[in-house]
C-alpha cells in the first residue's frame, strides 16, 4: 500500500537532537478511508462470495424445484422427442421426450441430498474416532487407526464400487458406500487436530481441577479441534456429488426413475456425439455444482484458518 | 559524535476496521559509544519504533519521518524494503534467539553467509572474521562453537552469537529488541555486562529495547520513555531514575517490586492504555492519571529541567508531584 | 464465601522426578523435600530448568512422582510405594504462567469459572433456571474476588488483556475451593504495571482468605514482595531454604548469592557487582556424585567435586547445602 506522505516530507527534517519539541497539533498524513479497505478485502474474497451466491442459487433450485420446473420431469412425450434447445424446451429435449431443463432443476434435489447425507454419514463415523484416537493415544489410537488404513487402502472409487457392488445397487446403498469410504480421511484429520489441542495447557489446566474425561472431550477439545473437519466436509462435498454421478453413470447407484444428473449423463451416452444437450447440460450442472463448492471450502479455510491465508 | 537522529517519525498500521496509530511524532538521536533505553509497556509502539527505521516493518505499515545516519539525511522508508544506509549502519538482535536461527545449519554457515552478504568480508579471511567476532562476545572455543548447531548451545550461548553475527558487518548502531527478556537473571546480567564492554571498548552505540526498568538502572546511560506511542520522558538514567518528571515515569517505577523488600505494598496504574486507533485529544496519560486536572485536555508541551531531562506534562514543577 | 479449613499443610519427603531421554536418565527433581504451613507462602526460586515447573507438576498430579511422598492435610496424595496410586489433588488449584493458553478460546467466562465448582454444589438447587442463576451469581462472587465483574460474564477469553486473564484464571483457581493455590510464574508474561497489580491481588487474597500458596518464580524482586519462605532449586536440587529475609539478606549457598547479584535492581543504591560465576557449558548435567553446583561454583574445591554435600538445616529453618557456605555475618 503507497501512502502519500506529502505531510512529512514538507516538512524540515530533524533540526532538533533530543527533540520532543511539539507545540502545534501535528500535521498527519491521512490514511487510506475505511472504504477502501473493505473493497480490498472483499476482492481477495470475491471467489468466496461468488461460489457461496452460487451454492446459494443452486439450493434454491432444488427447494423451489415444483415451482420453477417448467415441465413435470418425467412427463414423457414421444412428439418432441430429442429436441434441440429452443425456446419452448431451453434445455432441448432426451429420448423420451422429457423436458431436461425440468429434469437439471430437479436433479439439484438428488445432488444436494447425496452430498449432505454422505458428508454427515462419513463425519459420524470419522469423527468420534479420531477424538477418541487423538485423545487417548496408545493401544485404543493403534487399533482404531490400523482400522482406518484398510479402508484407506483402496483406490478412491474401487472401494465403493465393490461396497455397492455387494450391497446391492440403489441410491442409498451408493450414498453409505461413499460414506465408508470417506470417513477415513475425517479421522485422521480429527486426530491430527486432537493431537495438537491435547497438548495444550488449557486442558492440562482442565485435568487439574478433576474434570471428567468425557467433559474434557467434549467441551474443550472438540470445539477447538473441528475447524479443519469442517473445512474438508465443504471441500469433500463437491467430490462426493461428483463420486455419486460416477456410480450412476456405471450404474451402480441411482436408478430411474430417480432423476440424478450423473445417471442423465449415463444414460445420453449412446446418443451423445449426435444429441449434445443431453449430456452436457446435466454435466455442467454437475460442474457448476462442484466448483461452486469448493470455492466455498476454499473459502472456509481462509477464514477459519488464518494460517493457511497468505496475506 | 552523534550518530542516528530520528525526527517526526510516524507509525500508521491500517487493518480491515481501524487504523492504528502506534507512533505519534517521535524524535530522538544516539550518540558514539552510548547505550540508549527505549523503555515501555507492550504496544507502546518501542518495537515500531526501532524497526521503522530499519525498513523492518510490514509492507502495511504506514511510515512517515526522517533519519539521519552520520548528518546524511533520509526520509524513512514506507515500505519493507530495507534502507541500505540503516543496513549498513545499524544492526538488529531479537528477543529469541533460538527462533532467529535456523536449525539445520551450523553457526559458522549461517554468520558466514551474513558476514559475506555485508560485503567487507572476502572469502578468504572470513574464517579469522568469524573466530574473531565470536571471541569478542566472550564466548570460550569460537573455533567449536562455529562447528555447532544452534540447537547445541544454550540461550545465552546463542544470544552471544546474535550479537556476534550483529558485529560482522560492523555496525555503528545496534538495536537490541528484549535482547534478555528470555533469558534467566545469570545469563541476563552477562549479556548486558557484554553490551556494556562493546560500547565502552568499541564505541558501539546501543538502542536498547525493554519494558525492564531494572535493565535499564543497571546498564544505560540515557532512557526514554514511551506511553501510547508517545515518547513523554527522556534524559540520562540517573536523573530520570531518580527523580522522575512525567506521572507515568513515577508509577512506573513505583509499581516494581524491590528484592530488599522495602516495599510492601505496589502502586499501579489504574484502567487502561489508551486506543490509539482513536484521537487523541490532549495528554494520552490523562484517564490514567492521578493529577489531572483542566489544562490535560490541550497537548502538554515539552518541558525541559536541568541536566538535559525533558518531559510532556502540564504540570510545572515535578515535584510538585512527589506530595500526592 | 466458605472459610477454608485450618491446619492445611503439605508435606513434601524426597521427591523424585527422572526423565528418561535419548542420552539416559534426566533428574528433573531430586529429592527435594518441602513443608508448607497453613496459611504460609513458599517461593520455589531458580533458573529455567532447575525443576521448579515439574515439580509443580507433580503437586498437582499432573506428572507422577518417581519417589519420595507427598501428603496434603495429613492424606497421602503419592507414596513411592504405592505403585501407581491414582493422585487425587482435591483442594491443590494451579494458576499458570501463560494466561492466554491456559483458559479455552471457545468457552465464555462464565463457564470457565463455573466448570470448577464441584459438582455438589450446584445439584441441590431445582430446575435448571434456578441452577443457572445461582450458578451465574456464584462466579460473579469469584470475578468480585478478583476485581473483575458481572459484565464480564458472557465474554470470551480473546476479549480480555493479559492481565485480566491471569484475574479470570485466579478467580477460577479459587473457584476449587483450594487449601492450597500453586502459582507458576503468574506475573511472568505480562507487562510491568499489570505485574504490579496482580502482585497485590495476590498478597491481598493471601490475607484475606488466609490461603496457603506455592509461589514459582525467577523473579527475586516479587519473592521479595510476597514470599514467607524461599526454597532456591538449581539443577533439581534443593540448594538454600528458609525465611525469605535470612535467604536474602544473609544468603550462605553461592549460587543464591549468584542469583540476587545479578537481579538488575532500580534502586541507584545498589552497588552492581560483575558475576563470579564460571560459565556455564551448554549441557545441564552435572558429574554424579559432585555437589550439583561444583563446576560453576567460586569456592569449589575438590572435596566438593567428590562429594555432595547434604541439606542442613540451621536455627530458624534456614537451611542450606554446601561444604564452604558464605559467613553468615556479610552485609
Amino acid at each position: 500500500m503507497n501512502t502519500p506522505n506529502t505531510a512529512g516530507e514538507s516538512r524540515p527534517p530533524g533540526a532538533t537532537s533530543l527533540g520532543m519539541s511539539r507545540s502545534a497539533p501535528v500535521n498527519l498524513p491521512s490514511a487510506p478511508t475505511r472504504g477502501a479497505l473493505a473493497v480490498g478485502f472483499s476482492v481477495r474474497n470475491k471467489l468466496f462470495v461468488f461460489g457461496a451466491g452460487l451454492f446459494g442459487l443452486i439450493l434454491l433450485t432444488a427447494l423451489f424445484a415444483p415451482w420453477l420446473a417448467p415441465y413435470d420431469p418425467n412427463a414423457i412425450n414421444f412428439a418432441v422427442k430429442l429436441d434441440p434447445p429452443s425456446w419452448t424446451h431451453w434445455m432441448g429435449t432426451d429420448d423420451l421426450g422429457r423436458d431436461i431443463l425440468s429434469r437439471v432443476i430437479y436433479g439439484a434435489r438428488t445432488s444436494l441430498i447425496i452430498g449432505f447425507n454422505v458428508i454427515l454419514i462419513a463425519m459420524a463415523i470419522g469423527v468420534p474416532i479420531g477424538l477418541l484416537s487423538g485423545y487417548f493415544g496408545g493401544r485404543l489410537d493403534m487399533v482404531l487407526m490400523r482400522v482406518t488404513d484398510v479402508f484407506l487402502a483402496f483406490p478412491p472409487l474401487l472401494l465403493p464400487i465393490a461396497i455397492t457392488a455387494a450391497l446391492g445397487p440403489s441410491l442409498v446403498n451408493a450414498m453409505l458406500a461413499l460414506a465408508i469410504s470417506w470417513f477415513p480421511w475425517y479421522a485422521r484429520i480429527m486426530r491430527g487436530a486432537v493431537m495438537s489441542i491435547r497438548s495444550q495447557l488449557f486442558v492440562s489446566a482442565a485435568r487439574t481441577m478433576r474434570i471428567s474425561q468425557l467433559k474434557i472431550l467434549v467441551r474443550h477439545i472438540l470445539p477447538n479441534a473441528w475447524t479443519p473437519a469442517l473445512v474438508q466436509a465443504s471441500m469433500d462435498f463437491g467430490y462426493t456429488i461428483l463420486a455419486a454421478a460416477s456410480l450412476s453413470f456405471i450404474g451402480i447407484g441411482a436408478k430411474p426413475p430417480t432423476i440424478e444428473w450423473g445417471l442423465m449423463v449415463a444414460l445420453s451416452r449412446s446418443k451423445f456425439l449426435d444429441f449434445w444437450w443431453t449430456a452436457a447440460f446435466p454435466g455442467l450442472a454437475i460442474f457448476i455444482t462442484v466448483l461452486a463448492v469448493n470455492l466455498i471450502g476454499d473459502g472456509l479455510r481462509d477464514i477459519l484458518d488464518p494460517r493457511a491465508r497468505g496475506v | 559524535m552523534q550518530l542516528l537522529a530520528v525526527s517526526a517519525l510516524h507509525v500508521r498500521l491500517p487493518s480491515i476496521h481501524r487504523t492504528v496509530h502506534a507512533v505519534r511524532n517521535v524524535s530522538w538521536s544516539l550518540n558514539e559509544g552510548e547505550i540508549l533505553a527505549l523503555v515501555g509497556e507492550s504496544g507502546c509502539g518501542k518495537t515500531m519504533t526501532a524497526m521503522a527505521i530499519l525498513g523492518l516493518l510490514p509492507d502495511s505499515a504506514q511510515v512517515t519521518g526522517h533519519c539521519s545516519w552520520q548528518g546524511q539525511q533520509r526520509s524513512v522508508r514506507t515500505s519493507g524494503t530495507r534502507d541500505p544506509l540503516a543496513a549498513e549502519h545499524a544492526a538488529v538482535i531479537f528477543q529469541n534467539p533460538q527462533t532467529a536461527l535456523n536449525p539445520f545449519f551450523t553457526i559458522s554457515q549461517q554468520m558466514g553467509d551474513v558476514a559475506l552478504a555485508s560485503g567487507r568480508v572476502t572469502r578468504k579471511s572470513l574464517p579469522g572474521v568469524l573466530v574473531e567476532n565470536l571471541a569478542r562476545v566472550q564466548l570460550p572455543d569460537p573455533s567449536a562453537v562455529l562447528k555447532k548447531y544452534p540447537h547445541q548451545l544454550s540461550g545465552g550461548q546463542l544470544q552471544r552469537v546474535m550479537i556476534a553475527m550483529a558485529l560482522v558487518c560492523r555496525p555503528q548502531v545496534l538495536i537490541a529488541d528484549e535482547p534478555t527478556t528470555a533469558l534467566d537473571v545469570i545469563v541476563q546480567a552477562e549479556i548486558l555486562e557484554l553490551l556494556r564492554t562493546l560500547a565502552l571498548e568499541d564505541g558501539l552505540a546501543v538502542l536498547l529495547i525493554t519494558h525492564d526498568l531494572g535493565v535499564v538502572a543497571s546498564l544505560c546511560d540515557r532512557v526514554m520513555v514511551m506511553y501510547a506511542g508517545e515518547i513523554v520522558e527522556q534524559g540520562a538514567v540517573k536523573e530520570v531514575l531518580r527523580s522522575p518528571a512525567h506521572p507515568y515515569t513515577r508509577k512506573l517505577l513505583a509499581t516494581v517490586p524491590d528484592i530488599d523488600g522495602s516495599r510492601t505494598a505496589l502502586e499501579y496504574i489504574p484502567g487502561r492504555v489508551p486506543d490509539l486507533s482513536q484521537p487523541m485529544h490532549g495528554c494520552a496519560f490523562k484517564e490514567r492519571c492521578a493529577h489531572r486536572h483542566g489544562a490535560c485536555d490541550r497537548v502538554p508541551i515539552e518541558r525541559v529541567l536541568k541536566g538535559g531531562q525533558s518531559y510532556r506534562c502540564h504540570l510545572n514543577d515535578p515535584y510538585e508531584v512527589t506530595q500526592p | 464465601m466458605t472459610k477454608p479449613v485450618t491446619n492445611h499443610t503439605l508435606k513434601v519427603r524426597e521427591l523424585e522426578k527422572v526423565y528418561h531421554t535419548r542420552m539416559g536418565p534426566f533428574i528433573a527433581v531430586n529429592k527435594v523435600s518441602l513443608d508448607i504451613a497453613d496459611g504460609e507462602v513458599l517461593a520455589i526460586v531458580g533458573e529455567s530448568g532447575c525443576g521448579k515447573s515439574t515439580l509443580s507438576r507433580l503437586l498437582i498430579g499432573l506428572d507422577q512422582a518417581d519417589g519420595g511422598e507427598i501428603r496434603f492435610n495429613d492424606r497421602v496424595l503419592y507414596r513411592a510405594s504405592d505403585a501407581h496410586a491414582s493422585h487425587r489433588n482435591d483442594g491443590i488449584a494451579i494458576v499458570f504462567q501463560d494466561p492466554f493458553s491456559s483458559l479455552n478460546p471457545k468457552m465464555r467466562v462464565v463457564d470457565l469459572v463455573a466448570e470448577a465448582f464441584r459438582p455438589t454444589k450446584l445439584s441441590a438447587i431445582k430446575g435448571w433456571r434456578g441452577r443457572r442463576v445461582t450458578r451465574r451469581k456464584r462466579v460473579v462472587e469469584y470475578l468480585n474476588l478478583v476485581g473483575l465483574d458481572e459484565t464480564h460474564l458472557d465474554r470470551f477469553p480473546h476479549e480480555f488483556s493479559g492481565g485480566q486473564l491471569q484475574r479470570i484464571a485466579l478467580a477460577r483457581a479459587l473457584a476449587q475451593e483450594p487449601g492450597l493455590l500453586i502459582l507458576d510464574e503468574p506475573t511472568a508474561a505480562l507487562d510491568v504495571s499489570v505485574q504490579a497489580q496482580i502482585l497485590m491481588l495476590l498478597k491481598e487474597l493471601q490475607q484475606r482468605l488466609a490461603l496457603s500458596m506455592v509461589f514459582i518464580s525467577h523473579n527475586l524482586g516479587s519473592v521479595a514482595f510476597i514470599a514467607d519462605r524461599i526454597m532456591v532449586m538449581y539443577l533439581g536440587h534443593r540448594v538454600e531454604a528458609g525465611p525469605t529475609r535470612k535467604v536474602l539478606d544473609h544468603t550462605r549457598h553461592h549460587y543464591t548469592r549468584a542469583l540476587i547479584e545479578a537481579v538488575p535492581s532500580i534502586n541507584p543504591h545498589r552497588k552492581r557487582r560483575v558475576s563470579t560465576l564460571v560459565p556455564r557449558g551448554s549441557i545441564l548435567r552435572p558429574a554424579s556424585r559432585s555437589c550439583v553446583f561444583a563446576d560453576r561454583c567460586p569456592a569449589a574445591t575438590d572435596d566438593c567435586r567428590q562429594h555432595a554435600p547434604s541439606f542442613t538445616e540451621g536455627p530458624g529453618g534456614h537451611g542450606f547445602a554446601c561444604f564452604h557456605p558464605l559467613s553468615e555475618t556479610q552485609p
